[in-house]
């Protein structure tokens, strides 16, 4: 089979020098720091705790399913304990009488973490915002790192918010920040 | 709430209190269950609910008709199709419109295809709820199929809104109807390959099988509707006894038990889901042309009345009635739940079982959370 | 029993009569209405309005039956023990309306927190707070 010139070129180009390869050099040695290592670790693996509330919840679990797998960017262990997740995914509305719950959830999580609002419920109190027992936003009572606009968020907006995360993690670690 | 361990138990140990819940990878949402545990097995299981109530029945005196339709949505998430359907169709017993027919058979396709999304989805979780995730995998990714088709329809995966007062919101287009086509072909190869994989699991029916049988009067006095009382053997099932819409048009089987454990309960579902593609075959083969919509005012303002209109959604009966006083918004709207009642049903379930089937016993009754608070 | 009313498909009751009217439906086997597939309340001012809706398994035949009571000091006999359903539902009704159902054998808030929201969300008397974003009394 004739060969073109385009495969030609192709064929004769040179190997394209992959990051981690420029950073080896000749010497197998990569120099950073120690914050940068945790936070490349950190924000490669989160493991989010299983805290759906409502409809958003079945986004999430179709993000973690067979189409939109999240396992490629291996988040998909979704942990029921607390104390083994690092990452709380508030889907769903959450309501005064499940926030003492939930507060108590994020509490038991231990440091580092982080917490996405995935929903208009979670971050406003979406279409229910008017009503006598809704938390008018979920960063009335916890921390907010990202929030996921949609109602619900399509499965790849929470990847999309996911990734977010991981460069905020991967950010705030290269500056010296905190988390 | 306090619950004050009661003595010496028949196993010789103590009453213990377990708590399950809020937050659990077994409760299908927001769902508290206080267990009182007899060594393993329980004596007592209170449900707790109320961790998702969002004042829906409030906010529908706040919004206009056409506003509220996505409040039905957000009820029973698994299956907005047949909770638009349902208020849609009490809208227009109270106004007096007659929906066209191309839209009436959409309707159906739509609430059919529903139920079959939501009951793939109840495999799933059943069998992850029992331990088994590959099922949820399977059931999920062919779950996609139909939620393909529903954003091809609606704009919208999860709550639609795309059953509207008069009609449906747009009409389906032919590429639709192909790929519809191409489902149903190949719905039968995924019942294969669940039957393979989950029902035929040796462990998986060890597991339901004579698990939970309660006679079938305590079902009704407890206002059990939907797959958990056909299980029984009452064959109950709106779509043929009080039909609504056209279902009077389409012929098709009620799967129905005789023995009412979880197992017959969980087959219930994977049956339905048989007579389901059965129906929206015969839908698309009699699909008429013509409008979607029908003429009726931009506002909306009913005549002085009430109405009370039920469903069958694929967890029991949904009934809203709605009280007008004339104006652009209900007076009063009071949505009867399905999972509402059928929760109330978990101690009754539970007595004797051990705890690992009061999971089994919550996954099977299939309970969404969105619409037991609402 | 008011037959005509029955054939209407409602019937009305009084607080007084209510419980024996409902047994009367469920036992005798000439009505046969052995399911009570819901419970609600409408607020209608100085009156609420408890609403029953019955079914029969065996004729198919659904009944409506209403009774008013004084929305000054709302209470209202239990059916928990004709009907398991009201188990959940009264206490529903309870939480939205502060209608006391006596006898009812559990009479905790469901819907509500364990101490109750601090006010009857569905009667008219109660105004929800609007979008201003005014913090719903926390």
């Amino acid at each position: 089979m004739e060969v073109t010139t385009a495969e030609k070129q192709l064929l004769a180009a040179p190997e394209p020098q992959s990051r981690l390869s420029e950073l080896l050099g000749q010497d197998n040695v990569i120099v950073t720091s120690v914050e940068q290592v945790l936070a490349w670790a950190q924000g490669h693996s989160f493991w989010p705790l299983t805290s759906g509330l409502a409809c958003c919840a079945l986004e999430m679990m179709a993000c973690g399913a067979g189409r939109y797998d999240l396992a490629r960017f291996g988040y998909e262990v979704f942990r029921p304990s607390p104390r083994h997740a690092d990452l709380l995914i508030v889907a769903g509305t959450l309501t005064w009488k499940m926030a003492p719950p939930l507060v108590r959830l994020y509490e038991q999580m231990p440091e580092s973490k982080w917490v996405i609002a995935m929903g208009s419920c979670a971050i406003g109190g979406g279409p229910f915002v008017d009503s006598y027992s809704v938390v008018q936003g979920v960063d009335k009572l916890l921390p907010v790192d990202v929030y996921i606009p949609g109602c619900p968020p399509r499965p790849e907006a929470l990847m999309h918010g996911m990734l977010t995360l991981k460069e905020k993690v991967m950010a705030a670690k290269r500056r010296g920040g905190k988390k | 709430m306090k619950l004050e361990p009661k003595g010496i138990t028949p196993s010789g140990t103590e009453l213990y209190c377990l708590n399950m819940g809020p937050q659990h990878p077994s409760t299908h949402g927001v769902l508290r269950v206080m267990l009182e545990l007899d060594g393993e097995t329980v004596v007592q299981a209170t449900p707790v609910l109320g961790y998702l109530h969002r004042g829906i029945e409030k906010l529908a005196e706040a919004r206009t008709y056409p506003q509220f339709i996505p409040y039905t949505d957000r009820l029973d998430y698994v299956s907005s199709m047949c909770n638009n359907l349902a208020y849609c169709q009490s809208v227009e017993k109270l106004v007096g419109v007659e929906v066209p027919e191309r839209a009436e058979y959409i309707r159906v396709m739509m609430a059919e295809l529903n139920r079959i999304a939501s009951h793939m989805l109840f495999i799933g979780a059943t069998a992850l709820d029992l331990g088994g995730m590959t099922g949820m995998m399977y059931t999920f990714r062919d779950r996609e199929y139909i939620l393909d088709l529903f954003n091809l329809a609606s704009g919208s995966r999860l709550t639609y809104s795309y059953v509207r007062i008069g009609g449906v919101m747009n009409d389906i287009s032919v590429e639709f109807i192909d790929l519809l086509r191409k489902f149903l072909a190949d719905l039968p190869g995924m019942m294969t390959e669940y039957d393979n994989l989950i029902n035929g699991n040796e462990i998986f029916q060890a597991r339901l099988k004579g698990v939970a049988i309660v006679p079938v009067e305590r079902l009704v006095s407890l206002g059990v509707t939907g797959p958990v009382l056909r299980a029984a053997g009452l064959r109950d099932d709106l779509r043929v006894k009080k039909p609504y819409g056209i279902y009077n048009r389409f012929q098709f089987e009620i799967p129905t038990g005789t023995v009412g454990d979880n197992w017959e309960r969980y087959m219930m579902r994977v049956l339905e889901i048989k007579e389901s593609a059965n129906i929206i075959a015969q839908a698309l083969d009699g699909l008429p042309e013509g409008p979607v919509m029908a003429k009726i005012p931009k506002v909306i303002k009913p005549p002085v009345g009430e109405v009370y209109h039920a469903n069958e959604t694929p967890r029991g009966e949904l009934g809203f009635y709605i009280v007008s006083d004339g104006t652009t918004k209900p007076y009063r709207l009071h949505i009867r739940r399905p999972t509402f009642y059928n929760l109330g049903s978990i101690n009754t379930l539970c007595q004797g079982v051990k705890i690992a089937d009061v999971a089994a016993v919550l996954a099977v009754l299939d309970p969404c959370m969105g619409e037991a608070d609402a | 029993m008011n037959e005509e009313m029955m054939a209407n498909g409602e019937l009305i009751s009084t607080p007084a009569t209510i419980k024996q009217d409902l047994r009367e439906l469920r036992d005798n086997p000439d009505y046969g209405f052995d399911r009570l597939l819901d419970v609600t309340a409408v607020d209608r001012g100085e009156i609420f309005e408890i609403v029953y809706r019955l079914n029969s398994l065996k004729t198919g035949r659904d009944l409506v039956v209403k009774v008013n009571i004084s929305a000054a000091s709302p209470k209202l006999p239990s059916m928990a023990d004709l009907w398991e359903a009201m188990l959940f539902g009264e206490r529903e009704v309870q939480d939205m309306f502060g209608i006391v159902f006596e006898g009812h054998p559990d009479p905790r808030p469901l819907l509500a927190p364990e101490e109750g929201f601090g006010f009857f969300p569905l009667r008219k008397s109660y105004v929800l707070p609007g979008r201003s974003g005014q913090p719903n009394g926390r």
